[in-house]
């Protein structure tokens, strides 16, 4: 079972004391993975959070005829205690991108979707920080995306004047 | 329209019970700006939610120097939309400046303090909350990433032409199908604006699409159905509809 002291230390469920962390303890699960295996593909129904147990994992686009060049598709790397896979808190409820182990061996917890509504809707609190937690961390992303589509229409923009 | 009730329609609030609605309506504060009037600027603190309750909002980029203008404009907000998102997600500073697009726009402004102060307070409103604003901003960025990463639509401008002739036509209706249709994914560089009479009354409603490095097209006698038959054909597979053309190409 996943400790009580590792998941203190995961950002999205900072500010949970230990009962709740307990009660989220019980939906962990953790799977191992070898460098280049697929641990979930773009456009797959997201069912789980992800977090990183040990290890590094890769996210990153794949889909044909998508534009690699584009604002915000650059891959990216989780390490320890990071979490991943929001997208199965929001419609359509599918993974934007492609994740794959990026190490020699990776361990990482998947915490089913189902599960943590449930503890969501029991205490409310856990559900408000968590939820509270994520919106921030999606706020982020999107915000550095308009920044960046800002930025290339920008020079766009002063390239006609 | 009484604030509760536009509150109702907000998707954000949709899980709410009228009691609930209620306490969220007294941190509501409405407040009116006219055309061009700017409501917050990027860098500004994130001090307040907004939710439209009438007229159109831009959220645009501004460039130094230069005055803000539709062209850098990012979407357009309609009614019963909220804008400053930010406001809930630290840094706490608003990413793009706002200006009211329409003749007039009435708002409801909650201030972020008192209104996260009371979702901590009332936890089970502060989770529904929370995670329906969730799934409007990730479903907001997803429609954005989505957008940028597929090849780009150049650079369109949409123009209502909405002086009293256009309106009295049914102007305002082709404005609503011209922003609706300009929110669907993959039209984020489609600009929708309005704009003054052309002389042509006859033809009212008429409406001007502007492709960049293409001509201008005029569309006369237009209504919704067709607006968005515009959007289907010409905006998005550049299929002129030369049967609607009072000026332009093919005429």
């Amino acid at each position: 079972m996943i400790s009580l002291d590792f998941l203190d230390q995961v950002d999205v469920f900072r500010n949970l004391n230990d009962d709740q962390l307990s009660a989220i303890q019980k939906c962990t699960e953790a799977v191992d993975f070898k460098r280049g295996d697929r641990i979930f593909t773009q456009g797959d129904p997201a069912s789980h959070v992800w977090i990183v147990l040990e290890g590094d994992v890769e996210l990153r686009t794949e889909l044909p005829g998508r534009n690699r060049g584009a604002a915000g598709s650059s891959p990216s790397f989780m390490s320890e205690a990071q979490a991943f896979g929001w997208a199965c808190f929001v419609p359509p409820y599918k993974y934007r991108l492609s994740c794959y182990c990026a190490s020699r061996w990776g361990k990482v917890i998947r915490l089913n979707r189902e599960d943590l509504l449930a503890i969501f809707e029991k205490d409310e609190v856990i559900g408000f920080k968590v939820m509270d937690y994520l919106l921030g961390a999606v706020g982020k992303q999107f915000a550095q995306l308009q920044e960046e589509i800002a930025k290339v229409r920008g020079i766009e923009m002063m390239s006609q004047w | 329209m009484a604030a509760i009730d536009v509150l109702k329609q907000v998707e954000t609030f949709q899980a709410l019970n009228d009691d609930e609605l209620s306490e969220i309506d007294k941190l509501t504060v409405e407040k009116q700006f006219a055309y061009g009037d700017r409501l917050f600027k990027d860098g500004d603190a994130a001090t307040h939610l907004w939710i439209v309750k009438e007229g159109i909002i831009d959220l645009r980029f501004d460039l130094p120097g230069r005055e803000s203008s539709e062209e850098s404009t990012l979407s357009s907000i309609t009614a019963n939309k909220i804008i400053g998102w930010s406001s809930l997600v630290s840094p706490y500073k608003y990413k793009l400046s706002s200006y009211c697009a329409s003749s007039r726009c009435k708002v409801l402004a909650i201030d972020r303090d008192l209104f996260y102060e009371f979702l901590t307070e009332h936890p089970k409103i502060g989770y529904k909350v929370i995670s329906a604003m969730l799934r409007v901003v990730g479903k907001r960025f997803q429609q954005l990433q989505g957008a940028s990463d597929e090849a780009p639509l150049a650079p369109v401008k949409v123009t209502v032409h909405m002086a009293t002739c256009g309106i009295v036509a049914g102007a305002r209706d082709v404005m609503k199908a011209a922003i609706e249709s300009a929110t669907r994914p993959g039209l984020e560089r489609v600009s929708v604006t309005s704009g003054g009479c052309l002389g042509k009354c006859a033809t009212e409603p008429n409406v001007t699409v502007e492709i960049q490095h293409q001509g201008a097209v005029v569309y006369q006698k237009m209504n919704a159905e067709k607006m968005r038959r515009v959007f289907d054909e010409h905006i998005a597979k550049g299929r002129v509809l030369s049967d609607w053309v009072l000026e332009g190409e093919n005429r």
